[in-house]
């Protein structure tokens, strides 16, 4: 009986045993202590995540209105194909039904999937912009394809008959680099941005806030109806009313087939620009739903060069409109009396260099209104050699030229005031001699700006110096508070121009042309009192330029326009009979 | 052949400790099960509800019917009781026809046995008896190779079926037994150094480090050079062999054993359950979401959850408190059990009370390893919580076992010619 009792468990196996139990309970306890408070929070996280499919509601867009409130850009929907990557994978049968409805393999739809994928419980785009048969189809198959969804998604319709390619702009879909640079701002990838014009430069206002309903649903997608409570409400974009007038943009943007050209309307007494055009440009509808790789590669390769804004981002040689300045230094500062005279006999010596007018024959005997009505080069070579370079930089700067205008229109370019400093910099401290100033007097040379520069410039002349800034946004109408506010833009006026300087100024555009030899005479419309200056810009590139700024003086009717046409020859046969007919026009419209 | 005296003595030293934890346990599971088989849709007593009641008094009187079967008759019937284990797990591979899943069944019309449950018994005490009757030295190898063909035999056929999880409780059983007989602790080394070889295969350097440790290993504890070179040379062949094997393995194959390693490899796969239970785990927090609040479980986003899963549904619903509470319970019992064995008169109890306890504490490993994500999906279920009649059953005769062997009767071992 003794072996029976033989128990061989030692006390040290039995330690060894209560040692590994304990082991094994700790390794249990501790990975449960992980995951149910160390990561809790992020478990719970995913908890509600799998309990609830979220459904984007994309904002609508505002609506972008004339100053008629007439709609320019609104919204229509477009379908597109999402599905939930965790529902569908191990259905076959989905799979067939979407590759006959959509005319697509079944493979090339698993592909998309995975190329869309961002996780096994958010959608995944397989489809966009889905016609309205597929649409149809979908819908009538929806029963048998659990785990997939139509999404309507708004795109943006533009008005016909206008294309305002460069002041609209359009939208495209936002990349990853942009959702990471605006991170803070909401944007999720699969949203809209603007990326041009208006839609760029109003993006805060227009785009909204995208909505988000949440539906309960069990592990095999079973949908047990909306979580309204969790529900985030949409807030669509705000509608945004420009200055635009849509009659006279569909008018300026018709103004030359064959040559690109720039223009301007603009009420001086504010900055509201009624229309402005730079052609050649191209239809925004382009962009909305997806672009063909050939449309944009033929808009790219375009040797017109229909992508560039011109207005606001050409940077060209303002030519004779820009001799106001050395005018308006001269008469100021008394460097010479507005009486006296200088005679042109077509050509201007300086040292050894000749320096011509652009009349060969000569002007001949020239004042200061003469000069301005006959655009004589001489007179001016004459003068700017009293007035100096320090002088005509100083009164360039109150114009403000060579500045920002800070328009409402991404993109801006800057333009270039040649100073001192920049001369010095270019050509050596003694490298350059008054040939230069000669130059840019008459608006040749190293100044170069952009025609809504001079916008802003020929709005300070007929205002006798109000510095407006040049903006097409008047209104944002917020939908949800359901208030209007109107937008402003900060003006400025030029100081210590004395009366008698801006009489002669005027009197001078006034002879361009309502004078016998007015370089613009072609410009008159009856009842306007239309004031101007042509300018041509020589180009070493190619032909000149033309140019043409010009004002009304009728108080009812106080716009001013800016026409720049690229290698037009001469502003006075190219720039001044677009901005008569467009005046014109535009008068008639508004007549009363 | 049970004398009513017997009877009323071995009532006496029921021990009660054991039996109110094991039957809080079951109750605590009937809970559970009822908030894991009941739904939104569904209402009043589950299916399975009461299926596991009736399973609860079924395992009672199981528990109670092993319990007062005299130690001797176990003794001395052992053998019989294990040839008729193997002839049952035989059996199925006869009756079954076409799926695998019948492998593992004897279907009785009105109701399901599944052999390999029983198998875990009658292991047990044949093992018990050849550790406790043995006159091998446990210096000597010759120890180990009768209980280690005893031991391979169930363990293959279930192997086969193929049910991996019930032939390891196999190989625990017999590791926890033998080592519990005072076996050189270098022999268990032994059985295991193939298994970790394998593992270690897959990675050189770990693969030598392992080759070194095993070699000093095998140089200070063998005594016979001849065969020390053998069993270095054996495990370093096989170390060589299973990078080929595994890569003439199926892609697919590969994938099921990668991702029984790490679940995030296939979240719509065999990892999708371990993910979902660890959320539904780590959403529980330390208070839980409450009794049939539990939205993992009743959203069904937990796998088997009434089964292999019920730990998460507890979990989630009572959060860590309650699983703090679980884990002592089920430590006071396994303790109480290995103490049971320590202080146990006779030897054959001592390894009754053994077997039955590291089979289950097996069970409550491998499930809750398996619910955190520690261990692979093995498919074992959770002592006295999960859902499964005849698993409720099993375990409540494992308790009978142990209490068994715990009890005062010394059995007469029987002398060898």
């Amino acid at each position: 009986m003794a072996t029976s009792h033989d128990n061989s468990l030692t006390s040290l196996r039995y330690y060894i045993l209560i040692g590994i139990s304990i082991i094994l309970f700790s390794i249990l306890l501790y990975r449960i202590y992980d995951l149910q408070i160390r990561r809790y929070s992020d478990l719970s996280t995913e908890a509600v995540r799998n309990m609830y499919r979220k459904y984007n509601i994309p904002a609508p867009r505002g609506i972008i209105f004339d100053r008629y409130n007439r709609p320019l850009v609104f919204n229509q929907s477009n379908y597109d194909l999402e599905v939930y990557p965790f529902e569908i994978s191990r259905e076959e049968h989905t799979w067939d039904v979407l590759s006959r409805i959509l005319n697509v393999s079944a493979e090339e739809l698993k592909e998309r999937m995975k190329k869309n994928m961002n996780g096994y419980y958010r959608p995944a785009k397989i489809a966009s912009s889905l016609d309205y048969l597929t649409v149809s189809m979908i819908q009538e198959y929806q029963l048998e394809l659990s785990g997939v969804i139509l999404t309507s998604r708004p795109t943006r319709e533009y008005i016909p008959g206008i294309n305002a390619g460069h002041l609209l702009g359009y939208i495209a879909e936002i990349d990853q680099r942009t959702v990471e640079l605006l991170s803070g701002e909401g944007y999720r990838s699969g949203d809209y941005i603007g990326v041009k014009g208006i839609e760029k430069s109003y993006e805060k206002e227009l785009r909204g806030h995208n909505g988000t309903r949440f539906v309960r649903i069990n592990a095999f997608g079973m949908d047990f109806g909306e979580d309204f409570s969790k529900t985030v409400p949409v807030t669509p974009g705000n509608d945004l009313y420009l200055t635009i007038n849509l009659d006279l943009q569909k008018y300026v943007e018709s103004q030359n087939d064959s040559l690109p050209y720039s223009v301007v309307v603009i009420d001086y007494t504010n900055g509201e620009i009624h229309a402005m055009a730079s052609q050649p440009d191209f239809n925004p509808a382009i962009f909305s739903g997806t672009v063909s790789q050939e449309a944009w590669f033929a808009l790219l390769n375009d040797p017109a060069k229909p992508l560039i804004n011109r207005t606001v981002q050409g940077l060209y040689p303002p030519g004779s409109i820009y001799k106001m300045i050395a005018a308006i230094a001269a008469l100021d500062e008394n460097v010479i009396s507005p009486d006296r005279k200088y005679h042109c006999s077509g050509s201007y010596r300086l040292g050894r260099r000749v320096f011509k007018c652009w009349k060969e024959a000569g002007h001949g005997s020239m004042d200061m209104v003469s000069a301005i009505e006959n655009s004589c080069n001489v007179y001016f070579y004459n003068i700017i050699q009293e007035v100096g370079l320090e002088r005509w930089v100083r009164y360039s700067q109150k114009f403000q030229v060579g500045t920002l205008t800070g328009i409402d229109i991404p993109e801006e370019k800057i333009g270039n005031l040649p100073d001192q400093k920049y001369l010095d910099g270019k050509y050596g401290k003694n490298g350059w001699t008054s040939g230069l100033l000669l130059n840019m007097v008459i608006g040749q040379g190293d100044l170069v700006i952009t025609p809504i520069d001079m916008s802003r410039y020929i709005c300070a002349l007929a205002t006798r110096g109000k510095i407006i800034t040049p903006h097409v946004g008047r209104a944002v109408f917020n939908k949800n508070d359901e208030t209007l506010k109107f937008l402003s833009f900060p003006s400025d006026s030029i100081s210590g121009i004395n009366a008698r300087t801006w009489d002669l100024i005027e009197k001078g555009m006034r002879q361009v042309i309502a004078g016998a030899n007015g370089t613009a005479k072609i410009a008159e419309i009856k009842g306007l009192k239309m004031h101007g200056k042509t300018g041509t810009a020589q180009n070493p590139h190619g032909e000149a330029h033309g140019w043409f700024i010009g004002y009304s003086a009728n108080p009812l009717f106080p716009y001013a326009i800016v026409v720049f046409v690229e290698n037009g020859k001469s502003g006075s046969s190219s720039a001044a009979p677009i901005a008569k007919r467009i005046m014109n026009y535009y008068w008639k419209a508004s007549s009363f | 052949m049970l004398k009513l005296k017997d009877m009323e003595e071995k009532f006496a030293e029921l021990d009660y400790v054991t039996l109110g934890i094991v039957l809080s346990l079951t109750v605590f599971g009937l809970i559970s099960i009822y908030s894991a088989s009941s739904f939104a849709s569904e209402s009043g007593w589950s299916f399975q509800f009461i299926i596991q009641f009736i399973s609860l008094f079924l395992g009672i009187g199981f528990l109670t019917v092993i319990y007062f079967t005299p130690k001797q008759f176990l003794l001395d019937k052992a053998w019989l009781f294990y040839v008729f284990g193997v002839m049952l797990l035989i059996l199925p591979f006869f009756l079954s026809s076409d799926s695998a899943e019948t492998n593992r069944w004897i279907d009785l019309g009105f109701v399901k046995l599944q052999p390999s449950e029983f198998m875990k018994f009658f292991l047990i005490i044949i093992l018990a008896r050849y550790f406790s009757i043995t006159r091998n030295s446990t210096d000597s190898f010759v120890y180990v190779i009768k209980p280690f063909f005893l031991t391979l035999i169930p363990f293959s056929m279930v192997f086969i079926q193929p049910d991996l999880g019930t032939s390891l409780v196999y190989i625990a059983v017999f590791i926890g037994m033998l080592f519990a007989s005072g076996i050189r602790i270098y022999y268990i080394f032994l059985l295991v150094a193939p298994l970790i070889t394998i593992v270690a295969a897959f990675h050189l350097t770990a693969f030598t480090i392992w080759g070194i440790f095993l070699g000093i290993i095998v140089f200070y504890n063998q005594t016979n050079l001849f065969s020390s070179v053998g069993v270095f040379i054996g495990n370093i062949a096989a170390g060589l062999i299973t990078p080929l094997v595994w890569n003439h393995l199926k892609p697919y194959q590969q994938t099921r054993i990668l991702t029984m390693f790490n679940a995030d490899l296939d979240p719509l796969g065999a990892g999708y359950q371990v993910l979902q239970s660890q959320i539904a785990i780590g959403s529980g927090g330390l208070k839980g979401k409450g009794f049939l609040a539990g939205t993992q479980t009743h959203l069904r986003f937990l796998p088997e959850q009434h089964t292999d899963f019920i730990f998460s549904v507890i979990a989630e619903e009572f959060g860590f408190i309650m699983v703090a509470i679980l884990f002592i319970l089920f430590f006071i019992l396994f303790i109480r059990w290995f103490a049971m064995a320590f202080k146990a008169r006779d030897k054959f109890g001592a390894m009754l009370v053994i077997g039955g306890t590291v089979a289950l504490l097996f069970h409550f490993f491998i499930n809750i390893g398996m619910t955190v994500g520690l261990l692979p999906v093995t498919g074992k279920p959770l002592p006295f919580l999960s859902y499964g009649g005849s698993f409720l059953v099993t375990c409540f005769g494992l308790v009978g076992i142990i209490l068994n062997g715990n009890s005062e009767q010394i059995p007469r071992v029987p002398t060898f010619r």
